[in-house]
């Protein structure tokens, strides 16, 4: 058979076996690329400079510092109360720094969770009162008026309303919590706002979370800005603004009320603060805050409270600066930390 | 020969026959011609956005309008806006098919029942917005729940101090509000000096009614959808045109009511709030929807009869053809 097929023969063969599969290796190259423009070309490039991170990325508030209380300004040592019997709602994360800074300069802190109040603060240099749930009696705010008008130092941080969302095995439930200052706030013309204040362009990422800044008069020893964490706005009838919003901050009770409200008050020996976040572990480096905590630690260890010194005395003092006389009263005006 | 040729040509000259062979040819030569007055210029792609927005809706929409880009014959779209929004990504993803849309031919925006959050990122881009004053607009903005801080625990190793979680507190709020700042940069890049609204106002999230909106220059006409078809024919140019609606793949879900009701979705069913946020889960969903949107935590709701009665008008078939 072979003889018979000859050299040509063969080559022939071989000559078309080749062309077969050069054809076959065709076809399937070029099903290949058939297949593969079976997907759409890709369109040009989209210019999107709206989402350039440059255009997108929010300015990071720093977060970094330590409260540093100057020992000159306190008065060497004595004890800080810290109430906790009225509901009041804080952990230890709150208060820790705060804590820190004053046992630096040698202070120590005491809880007072029930009984006579004027017992427990008997000792004490200076009383710190953290978002209470339930009211002060009459006479737990006698009590407080007195050892105020003993030279006392008083430090009330509020928060305005909110709702608590709490989820457990039997589903979840929404409580809305205030700060029960009403007829403590009212003794001294002090009031926290129920509505939280917000600014959408000066915060700390978020709108409720804002910047404040002090005000020209207050002295806090270098604080540029701090940040508040949900916070309401401060009137004090005589009280000095500490600290202030940026221009166009809203309350959240209003869209059209725009302007910078006061979150710290000074009156004497007493601070009112519209919140109590910026001064918890996770906050209190955030911007210029440890600097203003190394403040509020400073007021309360310079406490010169005198236990002889009268209530008569106080309270005529505290008249000359306006201030109601201890009942509970609405204070109507002359109020500092009106929007402005 | 010859006088048989002629008796043929005598009796074919009698016949209705030849006549009636004669005309049709003729009529059916002429006929392109006599009827070019009443031929198409174009047409004009109905696309619907509806129901809470996922990848699916993402998907099924972005290439509506993808093939609305490739098909010659489609001259501009008309997006009618049924929702309030959906997933963040998927409402992006939108976003940028419509800006592509927008670029290559007139797209304008019907919105019917709401365009919340995302719905509105997505019609952003359009040239026009219409708006009935029933319509809801606006809520320009992210919600996510936020992530718990379980770290440290005892029961889950992990390598980093976020693993976990993903953020710390304050990290998630920077992050949110990226997202934020892109969506308001893309409203304000997209409607530009109509917008008469600050930032500081359009990231209030808000949302208006139609007349509101038009006000405010979150949208710019009161009309309904054929007002949007007719504008967009103009825009492209089309005086004698076909108006072709594109069908979705798939069912559409609803968070809303309100939207609900108002679609022409064929496959349309109600879905509970968890659907696109469940509170169990603590990775954070990042959503553009009204958060009133999630308050429906009761079971999904089946079509009821009467509107399921009403839905057998539509037809089933994935594109309808009709005349403006």
């Amino acid at each position: 058979m072979s003889d018979r097929l000859g050299a040509s023969g063969w080559a022939t063969r071989l000559l078309a076996t080749g062309l077969a599969a050069a054809v076959v290796v065709a076809v399937a190259a070029g099903g290949a690329v058939l297949a593969g423009q079976g997907d759409s070309p890709p369109d040009d490039p989209l210019a999107i400079p709206e989402y350039q991170p440059e255009n997108v990325s929010v300015d990071y508030v720093g977060a970094e510092g330590e409260i540093s209380p100057d020992n000159d300004v306190t008065t060497g040592s004595g004890t800080v109360v810290i109430d906790d019997g009225h509901g009041n709602r804080f952990d230890r994360s709150t208060i820790e720094p705060l804590v820190r800074g004053l046992t630096r300069v040698g202070y120590t802190v005491e809880f007072y969770r029930s009984g006579d109040l004027a017992d427990a603060l008997d000792d004490a240099k200076a009383f710190v009162i953290i978002d209470p749930a339930r009211e002060y009696r009459q006479g737990d705010v006698d009590d407080v008026r007195q050892f105020t008008g003993q030279g006392g130092r008083l430090l009330i941080a509020g928060e305005p309303n909110r709702v608590s969302v709490s989820a457990s095995l039997f589903g979840t439930s929404i409580q809305r919590q205030d700060s029960a200052l009403t007829t403590l706030g009212s003794a001294y013309g002090v009031s926290i706002g129920t509505a939280y204040l917000s600014n959408q362009e000066s915060a700390d990422a978020n709108y409720k979370f804002i910047r404040t800044q002090p005000t020209d008069a207050a002295e806090l020893g270098g604080v540029e800005e701090t940040t508040m964490y949900t916070a309401g706005a401060v009137r004090m009838r005589g009280g000095e603004t500490l600290l202030r919003t940026a221009p166009g901050t809203l309350e959240s009770s209003t869209d059209d009320e725009r302007g910078r409200h006061a979150v710290a008050v000074r009156r004497n020996d007493v601070v009112v603060t519209g919140d109590k976040t910026f001064m918890q572990e996770d906050r209190f480096r955030v911007a210029d805050n440890e600097v203003f905590l190394t403040y509020l630690v400073e007021f309360l260890a310079s406490s010169e409270r005198d236990p002889d010194r009268s209530i008569s005395s106080e309270s005529e003092e505290e008249d000359e600066n306006g201030t109601p006389d201890g009942n509970v009263t609405t204070a109507t005006s002359a109020y500092t930390g009106d929007v402005d | 020969m010859l006088s048989k040729l002629a008796a043929v040509l005598r009796r074919a000259s009698r016949s209705y026959v030849l006549f009636i062979a004669i005309g049709l040819v003729v009529g059916l030569a002429i006929a392109p011609v006599a009827f070019q007055t009443t031929e198409s210029d174009g047409t004009v792609a109905v696309i619907p956005l509806s129901g809470g927005i996922t990848g699916g809706t993402s998907s099924s929409v972005g290439s509506m309008l993808e093939q609305a880009r490739e098909n010659p014959d489609i001259d501009a779209v008309v997006i009618v806006a049924n929702s309030g929004g959906g997933s963040a990504a998927a409402s992006e993803e939108l976003y940028l098919q419509a800006k592509r849309t927008a670029q290559e031919m007139p797209v304008v925006a019907s919105v019917d029942a709401s365009a919340a959050s995302g719905a509105y990122y997505t019609i952003a881009p359009s040239d026009v917005i219409y708006a009935k004053p029933a319509s809801l607009v606006g809520s320009v903005g992210v919600l996510a729940n936020a992530p718990q801080s379980v770290e440290p625990n005892e029961f889950i190793g992990t390598t980093g101090s976020n693993k976990l979680s993903g953020f710390d507190d304050r990290g998630f709020y920077y992050l949110l509000e990226n997202l934020g700042n892109s969506f308001y940069n893309a409203v304000e890049t997209q409607r530009g000096d109509r917008l008469e609204l600050s930032r500081g106002e359009l990231a209030q999230a808000k949302i208006y009614s139609g007349t509101q909106a038009v006000e405010n220059g979150m949208a710019d006409r009161i009309g309904g959808r054929q007002a949007a078809v007719t504008a967009a024919a103009e825009e492209a140019g089309l005086e004698n045109y076909e108006v072709r609606t594109l069908r979705p793949r798939g069912e559409t879900v609803f968070l809303s009511r309100n939207n609900y009701l108002a679609a022409d979705a064929p496959n349309g069913q109600m879905v509970s709030s968890d659907y696109f946020m469940n509170t169990d889960d603590n990775s954070p969903t990042f959503l553009m929807l009204p958060a009133s949107y999630l308050g429906n935590d009761g079971e999904a709701v089946e079509p009821t009869t009467s509107v399921n009665a009403t839905r057998t008008t539509t037809p089933p078939a994935t594109t309808a053809e009709v005349r403006p």
